[in-house]
């Protein structure tokens, strides 16, 4: 009702627990309550029953305050009839019965309450006396009119004395009462109602009214300093708890970004210690570190992603992407780990989903890759199979698990940072627990929801429904396959000693080959490499650094001293630790390119394509006229790479970038040309360059290339201009197709520049 | 998980079509403490200014005046140890060494792919790729 904190500061269980026997001691930081109110309090005290009192159940102590302060509260409250009843002329015995009844009823009870602990039969005969003496004084004093009003400050009265529901229950209850009785004595035309006085009736009314308004103003100012004072407090409790998360999230990924520094050092420093000469035993004990180290840096590294997203400094994505792409990428990761267990690792997708969706694939992969390692992990015999579906309006993708299961009330602490099912299963199979919070948040980010269904022994089903968004075919789709030239089938060799590493290898140039799988032979020394590869031929041989009887570069400068053909072949190394010292000693020993461990699978299909010298935009030698004749004139893979780099809108501003700057150019290459300044040509060819080159202008490249080469070395053939200005006009045209498509594309996609 | 915020990185670039692109891609990989210089004389005077605190350096190699290797000359000569990541069309093996020889930390030919120069950015700051 109106005040009810307040009442809460007098009765609530934090004064009880504090003080039984006095329980109104005020709360340090709470209002403090009336003399009169601490009297009163001190009152109902001594009419709780002695036993309740020294048991000191708050709830049962409770219920005997509250219900003595209803009974004590009415009949305090009545006290206020006698003076009004003295006031008017002429005491009557109807008036004196009725009163006695009134407050006999409440006090009473009181004593009852005190003396049985019987509190329904106290209440009944409360409401009982209070009905009869109400009927009966109502008659005396003879009029509806004064009646409602004295029950009006008596409720007034009881409200601001109580605060107490119950007790305005009361008092409306009788007033109804009241109401009956006389009606049906009108009716009956028992007593002649509204015999009281004018004046009287006049004088009556005023007083309840100023009466009233104070206890309102009183009351509503009690109740409005109560509210101030709790929302300011819930107020500064939540800034400060917002604070607090803030300041921890802060905290944790500044702290996850100091401690990685050094870790990544101690890191390498143990790999180094492996690659020296060791005994068995300390080999064993570098290595356990090194397991430990990599183990604690993922911790890290999850807590320092969760942190992020906690603080809400997650930025999503919103591109298309080719949701297939995305779940073999994830699964050809895991696909080793898979094998290594002997699970099946199968993915299906429906045929009714969008062939191209919309959002950001590389959190969606994320997510995937953490919940098929974890479903990898749980499952000792069967396989993990990943689904991905239409359910209405919804993507649904399900990774289905033949595993150990989850108990029903574990599954819904899955999700809890921190939790996993069972503290044994940390020891057990390791891990922070962190990694389904981690997909829970950037689910929810992605505006989706996530969660499990499972029964323990026979396996999870892990769900994801995300909002399906349809997305677009990314420019120029049909060529863009095309564009890149295929991978011939080639035969590699895998120098690495570490087993699982041979099988990542294994799994993923199993699936990069576009004319099937490469022929692959595995070396586990750098001995074994160098015997096969001057004995054998190869295209290429990707070697792991450190391996036993001779390391990875020791192998190259044996294998680069071969005869050729031998000693020719494409070397890429396959590193951990690729700090530009190691890449000196690399390419120092003859190496063609590196991969950085873990290995990417675009990563490793760059530097194959780099080492081989296929297309690729960044091949970066010098053009030479055969350049010119052989490359495709445009390449929509530039542009997808570009998109992939800065995004749709920062590709159309930058070919609008290009258009703006090209007048200029081609003026500046006239005059030059005319002028015969070949240093200035060789520098406006030069500005050709970036464009060129990013938005997959090969021709224009080419020709730019030739005409800087030439105008540093003296004089620039005219024709070579003229055909560097026939393919940017060609290129021109291109680009602004792409660029309408880019707008169709920004467009539709409800994006405006 | 990449994580490119914190660093603190400088981009020397005179040609304006480069410095928007790579301004553009190393904003999409999350760098936001990005600073350019339009020329080789400006980035000293801006590295000199913080005493050589930047994370990395970003610079193409083929400026007028002061080049991309005179500037990685220059700040290695004051000791700064600054993370240097060279971009230039200059592929040639001799030019690397070069390079190499100033300890550039990474090296990128010209044109690159957003993914290159993101493979770089992980390289040196040991990142995790995914």
């Amino acid at each position: 009702m109106l005040a009810e904190p307040v009442a809460a500061t007098q009765t609530g269980p934090k004064a009880r627990s504090q003080d039984a026997r006095s329980p109104n001691t005020p709360s340090q930081n709470m209002e403090s309550p009336r003399g009169s109110r601490r009297l009163f309090a001190r009152i109902i005290d001594a009419f709780v029953p002695p036993a309740v009192l020294r048991e000191g159940d708050p709830r049962k102590l409770h219920r005997y305050r509250s219900n003595l302060q209803l009974t004590l509260s009415v009949a305090a409250a009545l006290l206020l009839i006698p003076p009004y009843l003295l006031i008017r002329s002429g005491l009557n015995l109807w008036e004196v019965a009725g009163f006695v009844s009134m407050i006999g009823g409440p006090l009473a009870g009181a004593l009852l309450i005190r003396f049985t602990g019987n509190i329904a039969l106290a209440i009944g005969l409360m409401a009982l006396n209070g009905g009869l003496g109400n009927t009966v004084l109502t008659l005396g004093t003879g009029g509806l009119a004064s009646s409602f009003a004295l029950f009006s400050v008596l409720g007034l009265a009881l409200t601001m004395l109580t605060s107490n529901g119950r007790v305005v229950a009361w008092v409306a209850a009788m007033a109804a009462l009241n109401f009956v009785v006389l009606l049906v004595c009108h009716l009956a035309d028992l007593v002649p109602p509204f015999d009281v006085p004018r004046q009287e009736q006049m004088l009556l009314y005023f007083l309840c009214l100023i009466f009233a308004v104070l206890l309102m103003t009183r009351s509503a100012i009690a109740s409005l300093r109560a509210r101030t004072i709790s929302r300011a407090a819930l107020q500064a409790a939540r800034i400060e708890a917002e604070a607090a998360t803030k300041a921890k999230s802060d905290f944790l990924a500044m702290m996850s970004h100091e401690i990685r520094t050094p870790m990544n050092g101690v890191l390498g420093l143990t790999r180094l210690l492996l690659n020296t000469k060791l005994d068995d035993e300390q080999r064993g004990l570098a290595a356990t570190a090194l397991q430990s180290g990599e183990a604690l840096l993922a911790i890290l590294n999850d807590i320092l992603d969760f942190s992020k997203l906690e603080a809400g400094r997650i930025d999503l994505e919103d591109i298309d992407y080719d949701l297939a792409v995305q779940m073999q990428a994830a699964i050809a990761l895991l696909a080793p780990r898979a094998a290594e267990k002997g699970l099946r690792l199968r993915h299906e997708i429906a045929p009714d989903l969008p062939p191209y969706l919309r959002g950001d694939p590389g959190r969606l992969r994320q997510v995937l890759l953490n919940l098929i390692s974890n479903a990898i992990k749980f499952t000792e015999r069967g396989g993990v199979t990943v689904s991905a579906d239409c359910e209405g309006d919804r993507l649904r993708i399900r990774v289905q698990d033949t595993g150990i299961g989850i108990a029903p009330e574990q599954a819904g602490k899955l999700f809890a940072r921190f939790a996993q099912a069972d503290s044994s299963i940390t020891r057990r199979f390791g891990g922070t627990g962190l990694g389904l919070a981690i997909c829970r948040a950037l689910v929810e980010a992605m505006g989706g929801e996530i969660g499990v269904d499972s029964k323990p022994g026979e396996g999870s089903v892990f769900w994801l429904r995300l909002p399906l968004r349809e997305g677009h075919a990314p420019i120029a789709r049909d060529s863009l396959m095309a564009s890149r030239p295929p991978l011939p089938r080639l035969r590699i060799l895998v120098a690495e000693d570490n087993a699982v590493n041979r099988k990542v290898l294994g799994g993923l140039l199993a699936t990069r080959s576009d004319a099937g799988a490469h022929d692959v032979i595995f070396a586990e020394t750098g001995r074994a490499a160098l015997d096969l590869a001057a004995t054998q031929d190869f295209d290429l041989i990707l070697t792991d650094l450190h391996m036993p009887e001779m390391d990875g570069i020791a192998a190259t400068r044996a294998i680069r001293a071969l005869p050729p053909p031998h000693g020719k072949v494409k070397i890429i190394a396959v590193t951990s630790s690729i700090g530009p010292d190691g890449m000196r000693r690399c390419l120092e020993a003859g190496m063609d390119g590196f991969v950085a461990k873990p290995v990417h699978p675009d990563a490793l299909d760059l530097a194959m394509r780099r080492a081989l010298g296929l297309a690729e935009t960044g091949a970066g030698i010098a053009a030479g006229a055969d350049e010119v004749a052989r490359a495709a004139d445009h390449d929509p893979a530039a542009l997808q790479m570009l998109v992939d780099g800065v995004g749709r809108k920062g590709l159309a501003e930058l070919i609008d970038l290009f258009f703006a700057m090209l007048g200029d150019v081609r003026r500046e290459l006239a005059a030059s040309m005319q002028a015969g300044d070949w240093p200035r040509l060789a520098r406006q060819a030069h500005t050709l360059r970036g464009p060129s080159g990013s938005l997959g202008l090969n021709r224009v490249l080419a020709l730019a290339r030739q005409i800087e080469a030439a105008g540093s070395l003296g004089a620039v053939d005219a024709a070579l201009l003229m055909q560097l200005n026939d393919a940017l006009e060609q290129g021109c045209v291109w680009l602004r197709e792409q660029r309408g498509m880019l707008d169709a594309a920004l467009d539709s996609g409800g994006r405006t520049e | 998980m990449t994580d490119f915020k914190d660093l603190w990185v400088l981009l020397v670039e005179d040609d304006i079509y480069s410095q928007r692109m790579t301004q553009m891609m190393l904003r999409q990989y999350g760098v936001e403490k990005l600073e350019t210089a339009n020329n080789g004389a400006k980035a000293l005077e801006m590295i000199k200014e913080v005493k050589g605190h930047y994370d990395l350096i970003v610079s193409d190699w083929n400026m007028p005046e002061v080049t991309g290797l005179d500037l990685l000359k220059e700040i290695r000569q004051l000791g700064v140890r600054t993370k240097f990541l060279m971009l230039t069309s200059n592929a040639g093996k001799e030019f690397v060494l070069q390079a190499r020889e100033h300890r550039v930390d990474a090296y990128i030919a010209k044109p690159f792919s957003s993914l290159q120069l993101k493979q770089k950015l992980t390289a040196l700051f040991n990142i995790r790729p995914w």
